[in-house]
């Protein structure tokens, strides 16, 4: 709700700031912070605009103290929001990633400054697939999935163990997430030709990483021997 | 396992590129009563390795009917094959995760040994190699990990003789800045962290800008980051590589910087990596540096093509492809374009639709795209077979549905001060036309399985004669129509090149003629336009070389037997198919090579480890003082036993 209050008192207070200017473009300009209990600067976000009349957004990139600044704004109703990689974005006026955020309203010629927006630390998940014998399994896909909040629509993510069996999501909102491994394509021994399904739950704090082994045997009366997951 | 599927996407793609033309008939059913056992070893320690795949291909000389079958070993590493059919010519390949891929020859499509009816051939012996990794962390000038971006390793290989650069896979930095690039096979490799900084109009729509032709469906998703900074009527896209600092007065940008933190790739330190080596600590601190606008005009003799991309890549990066770039820029109809935020430095500008490259450090299939080039089209692939390459390397094309018409390659320097005012006048690419005759009566080739019979006429195909990927057409204005005596190479650039007729079983190539010259073993040169009247004679005489390989007493022990001209002119600047060097890999003892062009060769046989030891030219150098010579004549078959010979390269 302080984001919420911050974002539109930013473009309240500043709607009747309409600096009288004969050319039609606006200016708008802000900062961009972290969720932290002592906000930080985030300094090489990408800050983007877009809606209104714009056919590409309009972008601006973020300098060390987390300032950006956009000119050359046509009036209008627009989409504003920041991403960095491994941040999850938080939509303008919305208290928590995957929340509807509120439109950006720029009149004709206005300069709007004050504009505060919100990137959450991302959390990660890692972790390796191991067959029945301890082996490390390249190949395997590994999906993430959460069953409820907002941002499961832009969920499952699915990767690939790289050679040594390993994985890492991360950029990842706090929540309670799945971990679903599946063996690698054509990796079948006879009468082991269907893919396996291993499936685990994690909890995730904001920036917090958490670590998650999953294993399958090529027992096909046996199909998962589970191995413990830890949290950090 | 996935690169077992892709070899067999690229075999059955080629038996389809050989074969379809070819009018074909169900076969009919053969005898499967053939049987192949043997083991799969680690080659570093000699053990076994239990849970590979291996699999069988028949290839049966132009058998339309590739008869596959895969199975996984035991915990004993042990295979069995049975009920297999008699064939001329068939492979065996094995793959582990965490391995290098391997066979009987680990060359694709390539039979390395035939099968009688009823015949076991047991002891079979394939070895694996170990893959390797290279890892490490980017950081910022703020000592903050760069998330998100791609790292390339590139590796140091021999094409036709020549030293060039393949790209492999990509790892990408995860939220620490780390990465890592896994199935590396041995070899020497540069670690590259790519910085493209790319520009389009900034009226472009978000349709072009994705890569998206005007046909594609609408609900089509946005193939790149359309994020990006509108500097006038110019916008550099951001957010694929690491972001640069905000523009105040001026661009910054992060220069492509290749390990150890050199500018440019000659300057770079190889790492060598060992079999199944993991080199971690290949770490990268990214600084920015001031940047400028780098614009001008191209002037075609037509219309530009919508998504025509001019790319500009550091200087002696040429070889790399579509993601090794500095910067690119999308030209506007109107031929303008501007390339944003380049740092000084030396750059060749390339021009032109298509954009060749080798591929295959680590892995045909997937792993090696980056982040897709703003404006580029979004293309269909095509892949060349390079036996002059290393194993698994071959030739990628971003654009295979097109031949270009103009080009243009030249070199730019950048200092601190924009450069304005460029004039890239495109030219027209070369068209080198000829026709294939016969030494006699024409060829007929007969399909041992089919019975069925066709005019023995080669597909007749270009290749850059030093390697180098920028030369190569595509395959769209390769070869003509099947069976047609005429040929029509298109969409060449400036270069030398060597003419190669892929001639069928049975058929020889006797001289190639081009402005008046024998070029047969020698280059043609496009510099100076198109050339026509090429006269490619083949005929239904062939040379024979067979014999006997003394000291092979293991039925299962693999051989190598490698034939190559006296003419040491010939060990390199041979294309991607030597004309004059033929090898052969087999079981047993008893050798033969046929399909040279009669002259003086050497004739050596070494452990089939060996076998693509012939692309180096030093090490022929060195096989040369331990090899048979001998004279090859039409129609005289030449028998020489050998003993097996260990090639020391100084």
């Amino acid at each position: 709700m302080r984001a919420l209050s911050m974002c539109v008192a930013g473009a309240l207070v500043l709607t009747t700031n309409v600096v009288g200017r004969s050319a039609e473009s606006a200016r708008i300009a802000g900062v961009v912070v972290t969720t932290d209990a002592t906000p930080q600067p985030v300094r090489r976000a990408i800050v983007e605009l877009s809606g209104g009349p714009l056919t590409l957004s309009l972008d601006a990139i973020t300098d060390d103290e987390g300032r950006f600044e956009i000119a050359d704004v046509p009036a209008g109703r627009f989409t504003i929001s920041a991403s960095r990689a491994s941040y999850v974005t938080i939509a303008c006026g919305a208290s928590a990633p995957g929340r509807v955020g509120v439109p950006l309203v720029v009149e004709p010629g206005q300069r709007l400054t004050g504009i505060r927006l919100l990137l959450a630390r991302g959390a990660a998940i890692a972790g390796t697939v191991r067959d029945a014998d301890g082996e490390p399994m390249p190949g395997a896909a590994v999906g993430l999935a959460k069953r409820s909040g907002a941002d499961r629509k832009t969920l499952p993510l699915t990767v690939e163990t790289d050679d040594r069996g390993g994985y890492r999501f991360f950029g990842l909102a706090a929540g309670e997430y799945f971990v679903v491994a599946r063996t690698p394509f054509m990796s079948g021994a006879p009468g082991n030709s269907k893919s396996r399904r291993l499936t685990r739950s994690i909890a995730l704090c904001n920036g917090s990483p958490g670590e998650a082994e999953t294993a399958w045997t090529r027992d096909s009366r046996c199909p998962w021997r589970r191995a413990s997951a830890r949290s950090r | 396992m996935r690169r077992c599927f892709g070899i067999g996407l690229v075999v059955l793609g080629l038996v389809a590129v050989r074969v379809a033309a070819r009018q074909q008939v169900p076969p009919p059913p053969v005898p499967t009563t053939g049987a192949i056992s043997g083991v799969v070893m680690d080659g570093a320690t000699g053990k076994p390795i239990g849970g590979a795949t291996v699999s069988f291909w028949s290839f049966g000389s132009h058998d339309p009917r590739s008869y596959e079958q895969s199975m996984l070993t035991d915990p004993k590493g042990r295979f069995v094959f049975l009920q297999l059919p008699r064939t001329d010519g068939c492979n065996l390949y094995a793959s582990k995760s965490g391995y290098a891929d391997g066979g009987l020859d680990p060359e694709f499509l390539k039979a390395a040994m035939a099968l009688k009816e009823s015949e076991w051939v047991p002891n079979v012996t394939l070895t694996l190699w170990r893959n390797g990794g290279i890892s490490g962390r980017v950081v910022d000038e703020a000592n903050e990990p760069v998330v998100g971006i791609p790292v390339r390793a590139l590796r140091l290989i021999l094409v036709a003789g020549m030293p060039h650069v393949t790209v492999g896979r990509i790892g990408t930095t995860d939220d620490r800045g780390m990465y890592r690039i896994g199935s590396l096979p041995p070899g020497k490799y540069l670690v590259m962290v790519p910085s493209v900084q790319s520009s389009a109009p900034a009226s472009t729509s978000a349709r072009t800008l994705a890569g998206r032709t005007p046909d594609a469906a609408p609900n089509e998703p946005p193939l790149t980051n359309g994020a990006g900074l509108n500097f006038g009527s110019d916008r550099l896209v951001i957010g694929n590589y690491a972001t640069p600092p905000p523009a105040t007065d001026r661009l910054m940008a992060y220069p492509t910087v290749f390990y150890p933190g050199a500018r440019l790739l000659a300057s770079a330190t190889p790492i060598d990596l060992a079999p199944g080596q993991e080199k971690g600590g290949v770490d990268f601190a990214l600084q920015p540096v001031p940047a400028v606008r780098v614009s001008g005009t191209v002037i075609s003799a037509g219309a530009l093509d919508p998504n025509f991309v001019l790319r500009l890549l550091p200087r002696g990066s040429e070889d790399l492809g579509v993601g090794s770039e500095q910067a690119t820029a999308l030209v506007s109809a109107s031929g303008a374009f501007t390339f944003l935020g380049v740092p000084s430095g030396s750059y060749t500008l390339d021009a032109g639709l298509n954009v060749t490259r080798f591929t295959g450090g680590g892995g045909l299939a997937g792993g090696e795209w980056g982040p897709r080039t703003p404006g580029m089209l979004v293309a269909q692939f095509g892949f060349k077979w390079t036996p002059s390459a290393p194993d698994g390397v071959s030739l990628v094309m971003q654009r295979k549905d097109v031949v270009d018409r103009e080009w243009a390659a030249l070199p730019i320097d950048v200092g601190a001060d924009d450069v304005k005012g460029l004039r890239i006048a495109l030219r027209p690419t070369i068209t080198v036309s000829g026709e294939v005759v016969w030494d006699g009566p024409p060829a007929i080739y007969t399909n041992p399985a089919s019975g069925q019979t066709y005019p023995a006429i080669p597909s007749v195909e270009i290749e850059p004669a030093d390697g180098d990927a920028r030369l190569f057409p595509t395959y769209t204005s390769l070869g003509g129509p099947p069976a047609t005596q005429q040929f029509s190479l298109t969409g060449l650039r400036a270069g030398e090149y060597v003419i190669r007729p892929h001639e069928y079983p049975g058929t020889t190539v006797m001289r190639i003629v081009a402005n008046g010259q024998d070029v047969t073993t020698g280059t043609i040169d496009t510099s100076s336009g198109d050339i026509s009247g090429v006269v490619v004679t083949m005929t239904a005489k062939t040379t024979t070389i067979s014999g006997s390989v003394r000291d092979v007493t293991e039925p299962g022990r693999q051989t190598s037997v490698i034939a190559f001209p006296v003419e040491q002119r010939e060990w390199s600047r041979y294309g991607f198919t030597p004309l004059t060097i033929k090898t052969t890999v087999f079981l047993g003892s008893r050798y033969m090579l046929t399909g040279l062009p009669p002259g003086e060769y050497f004739v050596v046989a070494v452990d089939a480890a060996f076998s693509g030891a012939w692309r180096d030219p030093a090490w022929l150098d060195a096989a040369s003082r331990v090899a048979a010579r001998v004279t090859l004549k039409w129609d005289e078959p030449v028998t020489v036993d050998l003993s097996l010979s260990r090639v020391q390269v100084k």
